[in-house]
C-alpha cells in the first residue's frame, strides 16, 4: 500500500519504538531477578535499530527506495557487561563466598531510555498528524 | 492547447513539498538507528538557479527536487546525526508551505472556472 | 463492478464537428483544427483523471494533490469545450437569422 507512505514510515517507527519500550519495561520488571531458567541471573536486553529497505514492490518503486521506508528492530540482543555482585550469605543463590549474582541492570539508564524511547514515539505521532492534515487540504482543490 | 501556466509551477512546487515531507517522516522514524544520516530534498536553490538564467519557466524548464544526503558529522557515538529539532522544524514548516501552495491553486482553478462560467 | 479507465467523449466531438463543417466555407482548416485540438484535451484531460480513480481504488496513488489537480483540470477543460460550443451555436443562429 504505497497510498500516503508517510504513513507507513512512521507506522514502522511506532511499532519500533514500543517494542523498544516493551524491551526496557522488561529490564526495569527483571531488575531483581537472580536466577532465570537457565539458572543464570537475568542479563539485561538491548534493540538494535536499523533502516528498513524494500520489500519486492519496493524494487519496482525506485522513489520510495530513495526516500527511505522507515524502520525496523534488526535484534534484541544481550549486554555482556558482568553481573552486579552483592555480598548475601543468607540468600538461596549465593555463591561459595556468600555473593549473589543481580542483573546487570542500572534503574536509571533504564528510565533515561524509556524517556527517550516516548519522546521518539511522539515525534512519529506529530509526523502522522502533518500527513493528515496535508491529505485534507489537499483534498479541498476544486471546491 | 490547453495550459495551465501559471499552475505547473504550483504543481511541481507541491511535488517537492511531498517529498520533503517523505523524506522528513524517514528521518524521524530513524532517530534511533545507529550510522543513519539524515536525508533532505533540494529544490528552492535550483529554482533560484533557474530564474536567475533568464529562462522562462515552461513546465519543462522547471527542476526537479532532488533527495541529497546529509555529510555532517555526528555528536553521537553510534553515527546517526538526525537532528529532531530541525526535522520537526522541518516538519511544520512544510505543512504550512503545502497548505498554502493548495489554497493558492485552489484559487487560482477558481478564477478560472469563474471566467468560464460567466457569459451564461 | 469493473472499472473502465479509458473513455471518450465522442457525442461532443460530433456536433461540434458537424457545427464547423457549415460554416467553415473558406477558413475551415485552422478552426476546425482548433477544435479537434480542444476535443482531445478534454479527451484527454478526462482519462487521466478517469486512470487516477483506479489508482486510488488500487491504492497506487502517492499523493492527494495530483489527483485533486487532475480532476480540477478534467472539470475545466469540459468547462471551456461547453462554453465554445454555446458560442458555435450562437454564431450559427446568428448567421442563419441574417439569412432570413
Amino acid at each position: 500500500m504505497s497510498f500516503l507512505p508517510s504513513l507507513n514510515i512512521a507506522g514502522s517507527a511506532l511499532t519500533a519504538q514500543r517494542f523498544r519500550m516493551d524491551v526496557i519495561a522488561q529490564n526495569i520488571a527483571n531488575t531483581d531477578t537472580t536466577r532465570t531458567q537457565n539458572g543464570e541471573p537475568y542479563a539485561r536486553k538491548m534493540v538494535v535499530m536499523r533502516e528498513r529497505h524494500g520489500s519486492f514492490s519496493g524494487l519496482l518503486d525506485t522513489e520510495l527506495a530513495k526516500v527511505g521506508q522507515g524502520v525496523e528492530i534488526a535484534a534484541v540482543e544481550q549486554d555482556d557487561k558482568s553481573f552486579k555482585l552483592v555480598y548475601e550469605p543468607d540468600h538461596p543463590d549465593a555463591d561459595g563466598e556468600g555473593y549473589v549474582r543481580y542483573p546487570n541492570i542500572d534503574m536509571v539508564k533504564e528510565m533515561m531510555d524509556m524517556m527517550s524511547a516516548s519522546r521518539s514515539y511522539e515525534a512519529n505521532v506529530s509526523v502522522v498528524n502533518a500527513v493528515k492534515t496535508m491529505a485534507a487540504s489537499a483534498l479541498q482543490i476544486g471546491r | 492547447m490547453f495550459d495551465l501556466k501559471g499552475c505547473a509551477l504550483m504543481q511541481k512546487t507541491l511535488d517537492a513539498l511531498w517529498t520533503r515531507q517523505k523524506v522528513t517522516a524517514n528521518n524521524i522514524a530513524n532517530i534511533d538507528t545507529p550510522g543513519y544520516k539524515s536525508r533532505q530534498v533540494k529544490f528552492e536553490e535550483y529554482l533560484d538557479g533557474a530564474v536567475l538564467n533568464g529562462s522562462v519557466l515552461r513546465e519543462e524548464d522547471i527542476p526537479d527536487a532532488r533527495i541529497v544526503t546529509r555529510n555532517d558529522t555526528s555528536i553521537r557515538e553510534d553515527g546517526n546525526n538526525v537532528d529532531i529539532d530541525r526535522e520537526s522544524l522541518e516538519l511544520y514548516r512544510v505543512q504550512i508551505q503545502y497548505e498554502y501552495m493548495i489554497r493558492k491553486l485552489s484559487d487560482e482553478f477558481s478564477n478560472i472556472k469563474t471566467v468560464l462560467r460567466e457569459g451564461r | 463492478m469493473f472499472i473502465t479507465p479509458l473513455d471518450g467523449i465522442s457525442p461532443l466531438g460530433q456536433t461540434a464537428k458537424q457545427t464547423s463543417a457549415n460554416e467553415a466555407a473558406g477558413a475551415g482548416g485552422a478552426f476546425k483544427e482548433m477544435l479537434s485540438g480542444l476535443i482531445e484535451s478534454v479527451n484527454e484531460a478526462d482519462r487521466i483523471s478517469k486512470n487516477d480513480i483506479y489508482k486510488i481504488a488500487s491504492g497506487n496513488a502517492d499523493d492527494l494533490h495530483t489527483i485533486m489537480i487532475n480532476s480540477a483540470r478534467a472539470e475545466i477543460a469540459t468547462l471551456m469545450a461547453v462554453q465554445v460550443r454555446n458560442k458555435i451555436l450562437d454564431a450559427y443562429n446568428e448567421i442563419m437569422r441574417i439569412t432570413l
